[in-house]
């Protein structure tokens, strides 16, 4: 049994609660981990620090800033990320029926849903401070404030307004600033140059390797499966600033196939997968489809800079082209699928999300201006009572006909 | 005059109205949305569709002011400057009141564009003079909430004057006083344009004594004494500052006015009234619920969809929870 079937067993007969939060597990857990993959490692280290209280936790929303997080000494716990992670291991319907129970419409997203029934069966950890921003998603500002409420702690928001100009940046940076101030204060600790130096060195080794997997995207064949890289999409904003990040990356890099294989049909992919055991990208594989990027791990911010901590994380924050009004975003897409030879787009329309699923008929009208089909796939990133699959897979099927 | 159509309550119609346009706000119409449908898919908060498809059906040159007050939203704008570049303008708006500079700068952006879109040169001290006429329109408004307070208003009637209040191509039209009634309801929700609502509220002999609605009571609540200083950051300190919606604060940090609002009035019951696919609105329903419960205040959820005409359904729930007091 490896790690992942262990927790999962573990998860079912419902003794995991107890099991999180014991000192004995994780160390009979470590006596494995030296054969595991550092994606392991990391989530082992990252839930035996925050449910050990080893270190203070910090509920983020997926695009807040780690770097401040782990500046201050604290864990990120991303809920989003944890939410993607509990669905994978085919344990979402439970959580998610005990936030409908609760009231929390079926119409919410589900990743929220979904981590909301974790929090109100208690089977996250006690958060010191709960962090998020507005960025790309407007319902994260409720629920995690909603989450704050749940555990009695405070919830610091920063807001993100327009695409990024330089009075946009400079709303932000001050907010974060703020926003430290509050963290400062609230865990009495001050962030040191030298904590910034570190975190930012370790945030900029993470892009480097980023860079390398986007430049063997463009590879013909692509040598990085893009059911993979959908899959370490939230690792990247979770380890930016720590140390795993980089060694993370690399290490999945090293460990990608070379030589030629069998490749008929590039695409790119818009917004998330489905996270739950589902049989397409199988599917695809079988039909020779490589996913040559996606848009959530193509978004690549500049070196950060450590003299300017704040401004430099809110460019980063703004270097996400999904903000603000379409034209940006469909303009990075159509300059990634050229650069990655893609000859079409598969938008993943997760049904609560407004931003994305909201944009994508506009999407799909200037993708084909363009000549570039798009496929728009309804479904649930982690809902797998959403699936219909075979009606999806009708649709995959009369799009690979066109290409 | 052309008309500048918006879409929130916290978008300033001083502006359009000094800048030399008929503000006007764009209701939503009940019924499918086959324009729309082209631009945003079915997921997308029902009001943002339907304002949509009222813009595309209107064929008129009017000009789009777009408050950015949620993913829907958003994609609403892009799909109305798909269709009419140039005459759509999107105002941020930040959530809390200490941001106002930042708001007051987002106003002076929606100035310039006006300007611009009206060829006109104007001072901006020369924004008082909206100001004066849309504070005297509210004060009005504001005198006539009185008799609603004391259940003399009918519903149609108040339907009426809050359209009225919002179409600054009429006069305010106060609502009469008429007979009270032992129907004394409290509304929650974000905008209520659907005719054939208040049309059943009114056969059921309700009288809403209160609201919490984006158009409804909260703008009678924006009183400023001091008019002077700079008009921008007087219009973004006005704005900021009052009673705020779902989405501006959580439940938590509103529920202490609006509980004692709601007390204060005597009322049978709560009727809440979510826009389909309404995000803010449908993270304050769990602990709605439970405060409302705690309170002992009977209560009913009742979404509103403008995809679909209202139901009779409506009517019978309404009953029902009158029924319990």
């Amino acid at each position: 049994m490896n790690l992942s079937n262990f927790v999962q067993f573990k998860l079912q007969d419902g003794s995991a609660l107890r099991l999180l939060r014991s000192p004995l597990i994780y160390r009979f857990l470590s006596l494995f981990l030296g054969k595991q993959s550092p994606s392991v490692r990391f989530s082992f280290h990252l839930a035996r620090d925050a449910y050990l209280k080893r270190k203070p936790v910090a509920f983020t929303s997926l695009f807040f800033p780690t770097e401040l997080v782990y500046a201050l000494g604290m864990i990120p716990f991303p809920l989003e990320v944890i939410a993607g992670l509990i669905s994978s291991m085919g344990m979402a319907v439970p959580f998610l029926r005990k936030a409908e129970e609760k009231w929390y419409s079926q119409d919410l997203c589900s990743f929220h849903r979904l981590a909301m029934g974790l929090a109100l069966e208690g089977y996250l950890p006690q958060p010191d401070v709960v962090l998020s921003l507005t960025s790309l998603c407007d319902g994260s500002y409720r629920f995690f404030n909603n989450i704050a409420r749940e555990f009695r702690v405070p919830h610091i928001l920063a807001e993100v307004p327009g695409n990024g100009k330089a009075k946009d940046r400079e709303f932000l940076a001050s907010q974060l600033r703020r926003a430290r101030a509050q963290l400062e204060a609230h865990l009495e600790r001050k962030i040191a140059a030298s904590d910034w130096q570190e975190v930012f060195h370790h945030s900029n080794s993470l892009r480097e390797e980023l860079l390398k997997i986007s430049s063997l995207q463009s590879q013909v064949p692509c040598p990085v499966s893009g059911e993979a890289a959908l899959g370490y999409v939230g690792l990247i904003f979770t380890c930016a600033g720590s140390p795993w990040g980089s060694e993370l990356f690399a290490s999945w890099r090293e460990s990608l196939p070379g030589g030629p294989h069998f490749e008929k049909h590039r695409l790119f992919w818009l917004h998330l997968r489905p996270y739950y055991p589902s049989p397409i990208f199988q599917f695809l594989r079988e039909r020779g489809v490589s996913i040559v990027g996606d848009e959530l791990s193509s978004y690549l911010w500049k070196e950060l800079d450590p003299e300017k901590p704040e401004e430099s994380l809110s460019l980063k924050i703004y270097s996400n082209f999904g903000l603000g009004l379409i034209q940006n975003r469909i303009f990075s897409i159509l300059s990634l699928v050229r650069e990655r030879k893609a000859q079409g787009v598969i938008s993943f329309s997760h049904r609560g999300c407004r931003q994305s699923t909201g944009g994508a008929f506009l999407m799909k009208e200037v993708l084909k201006e363009e000549g570039i089909p798009c496929l728009i796939l309804d479904g649930d990133c982690v809902d797998p009572r959403e699936l219909n699959w075979e009606q999806m897979r009708t649709r995959i099927e009369g799009f690979l006909e066109i290409l | 005059m052309i008309k500048a159509l918006w879409n929130c309550s916290y978008l300033p119609p001083e502006l359009p109205l000094q800048a030399g346009f008929i503000p006007v706000r764009l209701k939503a119409k009940s019924g499918t949305t086959p324009r729309a449908d082209r631009f945003l898919s079915a997921n997308l908060c029902s009001y943002a569709r339907a304002f949509l498809e009222q813009a595309l059906s209107n064929g008129d040159d009017s000009l789009f002011l777009i408050a950015d007050c949620c993913d829907s939203v958003r994609r609403l704008a892009d799909a109305l400057m798909r269709s009419f570049p140039g005459r759509v303008f999107l105002l941020f708006l930040p959530r809390s009141p200490e941001h106002w500079p930042f708001f007051a700068g987002e106003l002076r952006r929606l100035w310039e564009f006006l300007l611009e879109a009206s060829e006109r040169k104007l001072k901006e001290n020369s924004l008082w003079e909206a100001i004066e006429v849309t504070a005297e329109r509210r004060a009005k408004f504001r005198e006539m909430e009185k008799g609603k307070f004391r259940g003399k208003i009918q519903p149609l009637d108040y339907f009426h004057a809050l359209q009225s209040l919002n179409d600054f191509s009429q006069k305010f039209e106060p609502a009469p006083e008429n007979e009270s009634s032992e129907n004394r309801v409290f509304l929650l929700g974000t905008n209520l344009d659907d005719q054939e609502i208040w049309e059943i509220f009114r056969e059921l002999n309700l009288r809403i004594v209160g609201d919490d609605l984006c158009y409804g009571e909260k703008q009678g609540e924006m009183v400023w004494q001091s008019r002077e200083g700079d008009p921008f950051d007087f219009l973004a300190r006005l704005y900021l500052s009052r009673p705020p919606c779902p989405r501006m604060k959580n439940l938590e940090e509103r529920w202490g006015d609006l509980s004692e609002k709601i007390r204060g009035r005597d009322v049978n019951g709560v009727l809440l009234f979510p826009t389909k696919y309404c995000d803010p609105f449908f993270y304050d329903l769990p602990i709605l619920r439970e405060m409302f419960r705690e309170s002992g205040i009977p209560f009913v959820v009742l979404e509103q969809d403008y995809s679909q005409r209202p139901s009779q359904q409506l009517r019978t729930r309404i009953e029902a929870m009158l029924e319990k007091r």
